[in-house]
């Protein structure tokens, strides 16, 4: 049980660092396409690392 | 100072990530809405309420409602499950009409309406489902939870590539690890479904379960469908309530459960807890691979073109007429079962029978509906 809790936390780290990229791509990036896909990456991975998911 | 206009990349990633979060809060929120489960009324054959977790075992998010209906005298005990794969809804409808109607003279009948209560907490990806649907009733509209077959993977995850199923060691496919009827007997120290299989077990030990019903729902293409399936332990019963229901023309077949099937309620029950093990089916066509639009109607009506032009193929298992299956035929018919069972059993068991009354009958629900038996929720509990 601890293994799987430790491995539920360790994707939901890396699930909190992929929408982080995506904000950083969002803030970085010029072209609206790009930016959109990001904001749209990002909604699934918030949801993750928050735990609703 | 400079308008903010959309050209500029920052205005733009600014309202973009703003619009991202007020869709991820909407979305949350429709997820953190699926955990709150439907009212169920206790009625007043219901003498004692408990949870899950009462019987000894660590279920977490699994903990759901025991409802117990003991009659003034002595008598044995039937333990009815519904919600072992919440998207087969009649389980549930039957298990919550008997706790809201019945009430018991003699003996006792335990009832786990929501057995796999982290399965009501999600659907399907891609399916499509609903999330909840309602029935009319004379007080109101009552709504109630449409889950999915296996437990949700925020409770249990990740699944294993290969799930082995214990004690038996059988391998079957990793996500069959999230699915409650593949998981009995249980372990008390097991994975998450393993415990909440371990406390079922529990609760047919502490409480002195001598016969269980485990309702489940199948597809109308899938070949173990109106069906009584039954242990060997249980086929007196099983054989018994089958032919009183074919001599009502209620059209239900007995099937012994494989030996070599385990994980399944009416193998380990029988195996290991020594009971009297039965599992009903009914054709459910929301759950089928040829259905059409899956809503709210399908779910309650139980109507389909799809299946009608199946039935006409000669591709189906069940009848299937423009009239379907609705939901409440498949309670009716789960009721009728119910009824047979306690009747064969009360005759195989004369000296510590369960008797009831106040049983939803066969005709009543399928002509009236599941409205007129289901009790208005009190304003504290909606």
């Amino acid at each position: 049980m601890e293994v799987e809790l430790g491995l539920m936390i360790i994707y939901r780290l890396f699930a909190l660092l992929v929408a982080a990229t995506t904000v950083v791509v969002l803030f970085r990036e010029g072209d609206w396409r790009q930016q959109v896909f990001a904001a749209i990456v990002f909604i699934p991975f918030a949801l993750r690392a928050a735990g609703v998911k | 100072m400079r308008p903010l206009s959309w050209r500029d990349a920052k205005v733009r990633a600014a309202v973009l990530l703003a619009a991202a979060l007020v869709i991820s809060a909407w979305t949350g929120k429709i997820f953190l809405d699926m955990h709150e489960p439907e009212p169920i009324v206790a009625g007043p054959g219901v003498t004692e309420q408990k949870m899950l977790s009462d019987y000894g075992s660590a279920v977490g998010a699994g903990d759901t409602p025991v409802y117990i209906l003991e009659g003034e005298e002595p008598g044995g005990t039937l333990l009815l499950i519904g919600g072992t794969h919440p998207q087969e809804v009649s389980g549930l409808l039957t298990a919550v009409l008997v706790i809201e109607n019945v009430r018991v003279k003699q003996g006792r009948i335990v009832v786990i309406p929501q057995a796999n209560r982290s399965g009501f907490t999600h659907t399907d990806p891609l399916e499509g489902f609903p999330h909840k649907f309602e029935i009319e009733t004379p007080h109101g509209v009552r709504w109630f939870r449409l889950g999915m077959r296996l437990a949700n993977p925020v409770h249990q995850w990740p699944d294993p590539d290969l799930f082995v199923h214990r004690p038996s060691g059988e391998r079957m496919v990793g996500s069959e690890a999230r699915n409650l009827n593949r998981n009995h007997p249980g372990r008390a120290r097991g994975r998450f479904v393993e415990r909440i299989a371990f406390a079922i077990a529990q609760v047919i030990r502490k409480e002195g379960v001598k016969i269980v019903l485990d309702t489940h729902e199948a597809y109308p293409e899938y070949p173990v469908i109106n069906m009584l399936v039954a242990h060997e332990g249980a086929f007196d019963v099983g054989a018994f309530a089958v032919a009183n229901l074919q001599e009502r023309d209620i059209q239900i077949d007995l099937m012994a459960s494989p030996k070599r099937l385990h994980g399944l309620s009416h193998r380990e029950f029988g195996d290991h807890l020594g009971v009297r093990a039965l599992l009903v089916e009914t054709a459910n066509p929301a759950m089928g691979r040829l259905r059409g639009r899956t809503d709210e109607r399908l779910v309650v009506e139980g109507r389909d073109d799809n299946y009608v032009r199946a039935a006409k193929l000669d591709r189906l298992f069940v009848p299937f007429t423009a009239e379907g299956h609705p939901l409440s035929g498949r309670v009716a018919r789960n009721m009728a079962t119910l009824e047979e069972i306690l009747s064969a059993y009360n005759e195989f068991e004369p000296d510590s029978p369960i008797i009831v009354e106040g049983l939803p009958s066969y005709d009543a629900v399928r002509e009236q509906g599941l409205g007129p038996f289901l009790l208005p929720v009190p304003a504290a509990s909606r």
